[in-house]
C-alpha cells in the first residue's frame, strides 16, 4: 500500500505513519520539518501555507503515485480572543488548515494521483459537534473541511470508487494540544494519538469518524445540546484564557 | 479603489425618529442580495455605507443614495480598506459579499479555490476582526450570510466549505462576543441572482426553484433584528412563516 500524509512528522500524523509502517506500507510524509523518530521514511519539505508550494507537491510525488491512502492530517491552531488575534495568525491558520487540503485534494485528484479503491482521508476537529470559543478561525477552517469531505463523498465514489471521509478527534496527547490548552490544564483526558490513528485507519466506511470515547461523548452532547455544549466549550476554554 | 458615490435619486428616504434610525455596513452591495437589502434599507430610512467589487460608474441603475466604497475583499487591501472607511459605531454589519461556482472539483483551479475561499471566508473573519470596535460601540448584530449549501453540496464542494467555514467560525465567535456583539448566521436557500446565474444555475427548472432577491433580502434583515439565534435559514418555508407571523425567519 502507498501512502501519503500530510503533518506526518509530529502529532496525529506521526501516530498515523506509525500504525501504517507496523503495517507494512510504503509511505510519503509531507510537512515542514522531517520526522524526528524515522529518519528513513520518504519525507517532502513543504510549507503548506504557500500555494506555490502545494502546487509543486503532485509532481515531486508523480512516481510515487497513485496513492492508496492520502491523509490530510497537517494543522495548526492559535487560541485567545479572536478580536485580538495578529491578522497573520489569521492568515496562517486559513491557509493552513482550510485552503491547503482543499487545493491539494484538488490537485492530486486533478493529476489522478489517488488510486481508485484507495481513500482520503481529512482530519477535522470535534469542534465540529460543540463549536469552540477562543479558537474560532480554527474552528471555522475545521468545519470547512466537514463540509468539503461531505461533498467530495458521493460524486467521488462514483466516479472513481475513491472513498473520502473525515475525522473528528478530540484532544490528545500531543504537542498541538498541550501548546493551546488553557493554563493549568493537566492533560487528564486527552486520547493517545495512536489509539486514534488506528480507529480513524480502522473505520473502513463511515463519511464523518468520531475516533475515541472521549470524542464520541463530546460529538453526542454537541448533537444533543448544541448550546450548551458550546456554553460549555466557552467555560472550559475561552474563559481559563490568560 | 475608493470611491464615495453620489447617485441622486427622488425618492426621499423615510424620517425615522432617531432612535429607530440604525447605522448599517453591507459588504456585497453592488449586486445581488446585498444590493437588494441596500435598496430596502435605504427606502426605510436607515444610514448604510456599502461595499462592493464594481467601481462607482458601473453601478446598476436605481442603486440608493448611500455611502459606497469599491473594495475586493479577495485581497488584504480590500479587508484593510473596509476596516479604514467603516463607521466608528455601527448598529448592524452585514458580511454578505460572496462568489461561488456550480462544478465539481475536477473542474475547479487552483486560482478560483483560492479566489472562492478568499472571498467567502477570510475576507468576513477580517473583517469581523476590523469591525469589532465599531460593532462594540453601537453593541451590533455582526450578520455573516452563508448558504443552506453549508452542509455539503456535491455540486459546489469549494462553496459548501466556505460557507461550513462561516457558519463554524460564526458559532464560536458568537460565544466568544456573548454580551458584547451579536452574531448570527444566516444561510439563505437559493436566490436568483447574477451569482447563481453565473455559477450556472440557468435551466428553467433551477430557475423556477430559486427564491425571489427581494424576498430573501427582506428575510436578511428581519433576520438581522430582534432577538435573534445563532443560525438562520431563509427558504420557501421560512418566508411563508415570516408573512404569515410576521416573525424572522
Amino acid at each position: 500500500m502507498r501512502a501519503l500524509i500530510t503533518g506526518g512528522s509530529d502529532g496525529l500524523g506521526a501516530a498515523v505513519v506509525r500504525q501504517l509502517t507496523q503495517a507494512g506500507a510504503q509511505i510519503w510524509i509531507i510537512d515542514k520539518s522531517a520526522p524526528q523518530t524515522n529518519p528513513s521514511l520518504r519525507f517532502l519539505p513543504c510549507d503548506l501555507a504557500q500555494p506555490d508550494d502545494i502546487a509543486s507537491l503532485p509532481a515531486k510525488v508523480q512516481q510515487a503515485g497513485p496513492f492508496d491512502l492520502v491523509v490530510m492530517s497537517a494543522g495548526i491552531n492559535a487560541v485567545g480572543p479572536f478580536e485580538a488575534m495578529p491578522l497573520t495568525t489569521i492568515r496562517n491558520l486559513h491557509a493552513i488548515n482550510c485552503a491547503a487540503p482543499i487545493l491539494l485534494a484538488q490537485h492530486l485528484l486533478a493529476q489522478d494521483m489517488i488510486a481508485a479503491g484507495g481513500r482520503l482521508i481529512f482530519i477535522a476537529s470535534v469542534s465540529h459537534f460543540t463549536g469552540y470559543p477562543g479558537a474560532s478561525v480554527y474552528a471555522g477552517g475545521k468545519d470547512a473541511l466537514v463540509a468539503f469531505a461531505r461533498s467530495l463523498r458521493r460524486p467521488l465514489w462514483a466516479d472513481q470508487r475513491i472513498t473520502v471521509q473525515v475525522a473528528t478527534p478530540g484532544p490528545m496527547r500531543t504537542a498541538h494540544a498541550a501548546r493551546y490548552a488553557p493554563p493549568g490544564s493537566t492533560g487528564r483526558g486527552r486520547a493517545c494519538p495512536d489509539r486514534i490513528a488506528r480507529a480513524i485507519l480502522r473505520s473502513k466506511r463511515r463519511a464523518v469518524i468520531v475516533p475515541g470515547v472521549a470524542a464520541r461523548m463530546m460529538a453526542l452532547f454537541g448533537r444533543l445540546f448544541p448550546v450548551q455544549a458550546t456554553q460549555a466549550m466557552r467555560k472550559t476554554l475561552y474563559e481559563r484564557l490568560p | 479603489m475608493f470611491d464615495t458615490h453620489p447617485i441622486q435619486d427622488n425618492d426621499q428616504p423615510l424620517q425615522l425618529p432617531p432612535q429607530g434610525r440604525q447605522t448599517w455596513l453591507v459588504t456585497g452591495a453592488s449586486a445581488g442580495i446585498g444590493l437588494a437589502v441596500c435598496q430596502i434599507l435605504h427606502a426605510a430610512g436607515h444610514d448604510v455605507t456599502g461595499f462592493g467589487r464594481r467601481q462607482a460608474q458601473d453601478l446598476p441603475a436605481g442603486f440608493p443614495d448611500i455611502a459606497y466604497h469599491t473594495a475586493d475583499l479577495a485581497t488584504s487591501q480590500g479587508c484593510d480598506l473596509l476596516a479604514e472607511r467603516a463607521p466608528r459605531r455601527l448598529d448592524r454589519a452585514l458580511l454578505n459579499a460572496g462568489l461561488g461556482h456550480y462544478r465539481p472539483l475536477c473542474r475547479e483551479t487552483p486560482q478560483a479555490i483560492n479566489d472562492v475561499l478568499a472571498v467567502n471566508l477570510l475576507a468576513p473573519i477580517m473583517a469581523a476582526h476590523g469591525l469589532f470596535g465599531a460593532l462594540q460601540a453601537g453593541q451590533g448584530v455582526l450578520g455573516l450570510v452563508g448558504s443552506v449549501a453549508y452542509r455539503g453540496a456535491a455540486g459546489m464542494p469549494v462553496y459548501a466549505a466556505s460557507k461550513a467555514g462561516l457558519d463554524g467560525f460564526g458559532r464560536s465567535l458568537r460565544s466568544e462576543w456573548q454580551g458584547r456583539v451579536d452574531v448570527r448566521v444566516i444561510h439563505p436557500g437559493p436566490t436568483a441572482t447574477g451569482m447563481a446565474m453565473r455559477a450556472g444555475l440557468t435551466s428553467p427548472l433551477a430557475q423556477r426553484m430559486m427564491l425571489p432577491v427581494d424576498a430573501v433580502a427582506a428575510g436578511v434583515i428581519a433576520a438581522m433584528q430582534g432577538q435573534g439565534r445563532m443560525r438562520q435559514r431563509i427558504s420557501f418555508g421560512a418566508l411563508l412563516r415570516h408573512k404569515i407571523t410576521g416573525r424572522a425567519a
